[in-house]
Formats: structure tokens, C-alpha cells, sequence
């Protein structure tokens, strides 16, 4: 019995420098709120802290990495319009909550861009990026009344979901496995249908122009998206417009792209992309 | 439960204090284990339970009945039969029910006759075919009479379902562990701090290196079309040795983690990648199940000892066995075939005295070794890339596009320095290669300081904090 004693006392041992260690880190990324910065998501927490700032812009653009590659919220806005852009992986349930954070601090656009890659819309807070990208940053007391049913039946499924504020774990990397459920859609997830809606009706709250518009596109998903289902959304408000949206994809040779997603050289295409979203 | 998860961080120590202080007597750790086990597999779907407790009471009858009628050869062999119906006929339903339906459909409609045979939802319980052949074995030694029947249904359950090798192997023979489950186990203070080191270096290659490999291989597996030539063949080596670290991996923490349980398991990889033909690396990668295949499948065929034509029968009929037992995919079944060819045309070359590499100059085994392993390892990895395809089309597509593709560089991805990381690794398990693991510090050395090891451990774990890509599970728990 002796022997199992010391092993666990050479274990504790073993242990207690890592375990004061990540205590003392938590503690110092905690203060201030250093973590932001340092952690998988930085780019949402800099979003959320930007959509909460008055400006006087009249042109908001959301949308995800790939409208990021032109419109970058970390970088200094131009004259015309103000950038929200980050990682897909938080969903139209995440542009909501930054569109609604931008309204509240007393922003009144008159148009808002959601520049969206059509496979983004499948997100329904299922993804390997979840739980840093969305869950650590929205699962709090300031977001959760503006969760519906569906939203909150997703967020239960995701392993530890009620662990994310923790201190250990929202200052570090970890995350647990997010295993992606078999769907039942090929376009758009009831999540990303439910806060679409949500925008849409702020739209009309708040009396500005809400257009969505698909990021440049790589052939490779051509027949992919040619196959969506369109009944998928066709008893909402914004049938048309997502119907619209479909049928103006650019699509681009895979060449033109690193993953087959992002594209290799966005400068090449910024004017373009201006002059669709008539910024220029 | 995966091993990499906070579950497990609570559980094993938990279930730790309660075997070697509370449950003290062989009997109540045996009850221990099984309930813990129990939990362990229960924690993905409690449903899977239901499984392996019919497999493992019919295997524990059966066992007991095969040796009651040991003058009856007839009614022992219908037992045995009944058993190895039963349990296979659980894998196939819930492993190969809807490939099978969806190849006859797709044989079917081929010839031009549509059939409406439909295929149903089932969800494949983790690790199912580790362990019906582990009760597969159980039975068959009894009726070959290697093995006595256990009639203590607690001792058997734990020797079933024992949680660190349940979903992933090594698959354990009854006479290797059950008689563990049979004696009284001492703690053994340096065979838990060994089990401990082992842990962690399988911690180490699963998290840090084929987690990070697999990061790299899952987004450009898909876009292989417009890769270049070194890109892909960079690729393919990357999911060698995620495919190795991953699995490997798992076995080092089971292995390990068996050990604080004061339980051996068997050696499951022996530096695979550093053989010198295909039938020295089968010899080296997975021996708990190549081992299996060839003393319940192979030998009785026959084996070695017949005709050249019917060895390679033989070889066709194991690795045609063996693919499908990895998945209910024709990828799996190809990757199978695959190692058929190779290995038929290594025994017909052993059996001419042809060689490969015969010109060679014999100065250094070691240097003439260099060539012959580095073709074994190109071959290997042909047949992973196989294995990784979603399906024949995607398989074929990525070989023609290894192989044709411009060997232009183009700058490679992110993944050199998992390329460098991964050989670094490799080469450490070389060095210690006589030993149980990489991380066994026996022979003392440096080692025999305590902050030397320390200092090795340390740094093991600050990789893992820093590196660890943890959004993967392990890749041979689908199988």
C-alpha cells in the first residue's frame, strides 16, 4: 500500500508546477481580459468589442472568413462602410448577435451587407470551431435571452457546452470534440433559417436595406450548390432574397484558391467586389 | 469516453484509488473493472452495452458448454459453431448490413435491374470488432483445447470488456490475459511509473503528431486535383504517419494505462515503418490482429505449408478478411487486396530466392537496409492513401494524381514541419526500438537522474499544452 501511496504522491508532485502554472497564466489572461487576444477566436471577441462602439457609418458589412479576406474588421475601416467580418464558425446566429450589439450602441445604418460563402449557411453550431468561435465568446448572460428553442437545443448537444465560462477553459485552447450531426438540409441549417429571420425583421425595425451576397465562389462547388434545396427556405420572408443570392454566385477556377474556399489573391478582386457591393 | 477527454482525466484516477484501496480483494477489482468499463463504453451510448453483454454471455456459455461435452466432438463443434455465427452475425448486422444492401443494389443496377431494397440507420458501436474477436478467440481456444473455460462470468466480463483495450485493442488472447484476471494483482510501484511514461508518449503521438498531421490532411485530402505531385506524395506520408501516431497512440495509452491496473497487454507496434519487406512490416504493425488472422484464419487454411497457388489463396483470403474487418467500405477491401498482391509476390520471390535489392553491396546491414525500408514505406503508403479514400473513385484519383501530377514546386503547405516532427518521432522509437516504448528509461544512463527525466516529461507535456490540435478522435474506433 505504500508503494501506491508514493506513486500518487510522486504524481501529485509531478503535477502541482503544471497545475500552479496554468493557474497563474488563467489568472494573468483573465485580468484585463488579456485571453482575447491570445486565444483561438481573437477576431470575434475584436468584433463583438467593435459592434458595440457608436460610429456614424451608414454601410455595415457581417459576414464570414471569406468576406474577412476583403473586409477586414482588424483592420482600419475606410470612409465607406464599417467591417464586422469574422470566422463562419459563428454562424448567422453570431452575425445576429453583432448586428444587434451594433444597433443597440445606437448605430443606424441604411444599408447592411451580409457577405456570405454559400456552404456557410449549413452551420448549425455543429462545427470543429464552434465552441471557441461561438460558444466561449455568445454563451453569456448578455447573449442567452437572445437565444430561441432551437438555438438553445443545439448549444445543449455540444459536449460541455456548461464548461465554456469556466476560467481554465475559456482562457485556453481547449475544446471538446465536436462530432458534426447527419443533416437533414443541404443549404441552410434551422439556425442560420431562425436568425436570418431575426435579421431580417431588425431590418424592418430599424429601417435599413439587408442584402446578402455570395463571397466568390470555387467551381468546385458548382454542382453542389446547383443541388441545394430551395424548399429549404421557401415559406420565409426572404425567399427571394436567398433565392437571388443563389442565382448570382461568381464562380472561379480552383486555382484561384487555396482550400478550395479562401482565395489566393483577394486584392486581385477587391474592386470588383466594391463595385458589386457599390462601395465605389 | 475518449482518452483525451476530461471524463477520462476524472475517471482513471478515480476508478485508480478505488481498485488499490478500496476494492482491494482480486474479486471485487474484477467487479471494478467490469463496472467501470461498463461505464467507459457506455458513456458514447448506453445502448452499446446491450451488445457486448450478449456477446459476452453467449462467449462465456458457450465456453463452459464446449468443455462439459468434451467427450462429444459433434455438439462441441456446434456450440463453437453457434457462438461464432452469433457473434458475427451481431458485427455484420450493425457493421456491414447497409454495404452490403447498397453493393447488391449497386451489382444489381449495373446489369440494368433496379431494385427498391432499402437501406436502415444504424449506428456502428464503437470498437465492436476489437472485441467479437477477442470473444471469438475465447471459444475457439476452448474448443482446441489452448484454453480452459472460466466459470466465474465476472472474471470473463472483465476480460471482454478491460476499458483501456475495449474500443481500439490490442485484441488480447484468453490465455494471455484472462489468467491476469485469475491471480492477485500487486501494485507495483516501477511498472505503474512505466505505465505512466507510456501513457504519456502515446498521449504525445496521438495529440501532438497525428492530430496536427491529420489538421493538415483532412483540408487538402479533398482538393487533391489541383495539388502538385510533392504536395500530395507530402500528404500521403503526413496520413502515414497520423494513420501510425493515432493508432499506435491508443495502444501506448492502453498498454500504459493497463499497467497502473497492474495488467499487461501485448505489444501491438514494433517501429513498422522501419521494415524491410511488406511481410516484416505485418509482422510489426497491428500484431494483435495480424496475429489473430494468422493463427484462427491462415493456419488452419493451411498457411505456409501447401502449394505456392494455394499460399496465395490463402494471402487473399486473410487480407480480404482483413480489409473488410477495418470497414464495410470497398476501400477497405481494396486496401486488403492491395497488401494481398504485395505479400503473395514477396512469398513467390522468398520462395524463388529472388530479391529486390540483391545487387546491393553487402558492406553494412544497416545501409543496404535504407533502400529496402524506404521502398517498404513508399508501398505502405500507396495502400494508406487507399484506406483514407471515401471511395475507389477518390482512391484512383489521388494515386493517378501522385503519379502525374507537375513535380513542380510549388511551396509546400503548413505541413513540413509536421513532416520534420514526425521523423524526429520516428527516429527516437528507432533508437529505443529494444525497448517496451520510447520513453522506457530502464537501462538508466542520463535517465537514472530524476530531473533528467522530469526534464523529458515536462517538455512532453508543455508540447502537448501548446500543440495539441484536440478535435480528433482516434481513427480506429470506427473499426
Amino acid at each position: 500500500m505504500k508503494s501506491v501511496i508514493r506513486f500518487i504522491i510522486i504524481c501529485l508532485l509531478f503535477f502541482s508546477p503544471i497545475a500552479l502554472y496554468y493557474s497563474l497564466k488563467t489568472f494573468w489572461l483573465l485580468k484585463d481580459d488579456k485571453y482575447k487576444l491570445s486565444i483561438h477566436g481573437s477576431e470575434v471577441y475584436h468584433a463583438i468589442d467593435k459592434s458595440k462602439k457608436k460610429t456614424t457609418y451608414k454601410k455595415l458589412i457581417l459576414g464570414d472568413s471569406t468576406a474577412k479576406q476583403f473586409y477586414d474588421s482588424e483592420e482600419k475601416d475606410t470612409a465607406d462602410f464599417y467591417a464586422l467580418c469574422c470566422s463562419q464558425a459563428i454562424g448567422i446566429i453570431g452575425q445576429y448577435f453583432l448586428l444587434n450589439n451594433y444597433l443597440n450602441a445606437g448605430n443606424r445604418p441604411d444599408t447592411v451587407y451580409l457577405v456570405y460563402n454559400p456552404l456557410s449557411f449549413a452551420d448549425n453550431l455543429d462545427q470543429v470551431y464552434t465552441y471557441h468561435y461561438f460558444l466561449k465568446p455568445f454563451y453569456r448572460s448578455e447573449y442567452k435571452p437572445l437565444f430561441t428553442q432551437c438555438a438553445r437545443y443545439q448549444i445543449h448537444k455540444i459536449p460541455k457546452y456548461w464548461a465554456c465560462q469556466f476560467p481554465y477553459i475559456l482562457t485556453s485552447g481547449w475544446a471538446p470534440l465536436i462530432e458534426q450531426e447527419q443533416r437533414g438540409y443541404s443549404f441552410i441549417s434551422p439556425v442560420s433559417r431562425e436568425y436570418l429571420q431575426k435579421i431580417d425583421s431588425l431590418s424592418y425595425h430599424y429601417h435599413f436595406v439587408f442584402k446578402i451576397l455570395p463571397s466568390l465562389t470555387a467551381e468546385h462547388w458548382k454542382s453542389r450548390i446547383k443541388s441545394f434545396n430551395h424548399q429549404e427556405f421557401a415559406d420565409y420572408r426572404f425567399k427571394d432574397k436567398l433565392s437571388a443570392y443563389l442565382n448570382q454566385i461568381t464562380y472561379l477556377p480552383d486555382s484561384c484558391f487555396i482550400d478550395s474556399v479562401h482565395l489566393k489573391s483577394p486584392e486581385l478582386y477587391r474592386q470588383a467586389i466594391d463595385r458589386k457591393l457599390r462601395l465605389r | 469516453m475518449l482518452f483525451h477527454s476530461i471524463d477520462f482525466a476524472i475517471f482513471l484516477p478515480i476508478v485508480f484509488i478505488l481498485y488499490w484501496f478500496v476494492f482491494k480483494r482480486r474479486r471485487w477489482q474484477n467487479l471494478l473493472i467490469v463496472m467501470a468499463s461498463y461505464l467507459f463504453y457506455g458513456w458514447w451510448d448506453w445502448r452499446f452495452l446491450l451488445l457486448i453483454a450478449v456477446t459476452s454471455i453467449s462467449s462465456f456459455s458457450c465456453g463452459i458448454l464446449i468443455e462439459r461435452h468434451d467427450t462429444n466432438k459433434k455438439i462441441q463443434r456446434a456450440i463453437s459453431a453457434f457462438n461464432i455465427i452469433l457473434n458475427l452475425l451481431i458485427l455484420c448486422f450493425f457493421k456491414y448490413f447497409n454495404f452490403f444492401i447498397e453493393s447488391i443494389v449497386q451489382l444489381f443496377s449495373s446489369i440494368g435491374i433496379k431494385l427498391d431494397w432499402v437501406t436502415i440507420q444504424i449506428i456502428l458501436p464503437v470498437g465492436i470488432s476489437f472485441y467479437t474477436f477477442q470473444a471469438l478467440s475465447y471459444t475457439i481456444d476452448i474448443y482446441q483445447k489452448k484454453q480452459k473455460a472460466t466459470k466465474d462470468v465476472i472474471e470473463f466480463l472483465a476480460y471482454i470488456s478491460f476499458f483501456p483495450q475495449l474500443v481500439a485493442g490490442p485484441i488480447e488472447r484468453a490465455t494471455h490475459l484472462l489468467p491476469q484476471f485469475q491471480t492477485e494483482r500487486r501494485f507495483s510501484y516501477p511498472q505503474a511509473v512505466d505505465g505512466a511514461r507510456q501513457m504519456l508518449w502515446g498521449f504525445f503521438k496521438k495529440l501532438v503528431i497525428a492530430d496536427n498531421c491529420g489538421s493538415i490532411v483532412d483540408i487538402y485530402w479533398n482538393y487533391h486535383e489541383i495539388l502538385s505531385g510533392p504536395t500530395l506524395v507530402l500528404i500521403a506520408i503526413l496520413f502515414s504517419f497520423q494513420i501510425y501516431c493515432d493508432f499506435s497512440g491508443y495502444s501506448d495509452i492502453a498498454i500504459g494505462c493497463a499497467r497502473l491496473f497492474g495488467i499487461n497487454l501485448m505489444r501491438n507496434f514494433n517501429n513498422p515503418y522501419f521494415s524491410r519487406n511488406i511481410a516484416e512490416f505485418w509482422r510489426k504493425w497491428h500484431i494483435s490482429l495480424t496475429t489473430w488472422l494468422r493463427d484462427y484464419i491462415y493456419v488452419p487454411l493451411g498457411g505456409n505449408r501447401c502449394s505456392p497457388l494455394r499460399v496465395t489463396r490463402n494471402i487473399f483470403i486473410i487480407w480480404g478478411i482483413s480489409g473488410l474487418w477495418h470497414g464495410a467500405n470497398w476501400t477497405f477491401v481494396c486496401w486488403g487486396l492491395y497488401h494481398a498482391v504485395l505479400l503473395s509476390i514477396h512469398h513467390l520471390m522468398k520462395a524463388s530466392g529472388a530479391t529486390l535489392f540483391s545487387r546491393l553491396p553487402h558492406h553494412s546491414k544497416h545501409v543496404t537496409s535504407i533502400p529496402k525500408v524506404i521502398f517498404t514505406f513508399g508501398l505502405t503508403t500507396i495502400g494508406w492513401v487507399i484506406f483514407r479514400a471515401h471511395d475507389i473513385k477518390e482512391a484512383s484519383s489521388y494515386l493517378m494524381a501522385l503519379f502525374t501530377h507537375p513535380y513542380i514546386h510549388r511551396g509546400f503547405i503548413d505541413g513540413k514541419k509536421w513532416f520534420v516532427a514526425g521523423i524526429v518521432l520516428l527516429s527516437i522509437e528507432w533508437i529505443q526500438r529494444n525497448r517496451q516504448h520510447a520513453l522506457d528509461f530502464s537501462d538508466k544512463n542520463l535517465f537514472r537522474y530524476r530531473i533528467a527525466r522530469w526534464i523529458v516529461y515536462y517538455a512532453l507535456i508543455t508540447c502537448i499544452l501548446n500543440f495539441s490540435a484536440s478535435n480528433h478522435t482516434f481513427i480506429y474506433f470506427q473499426f
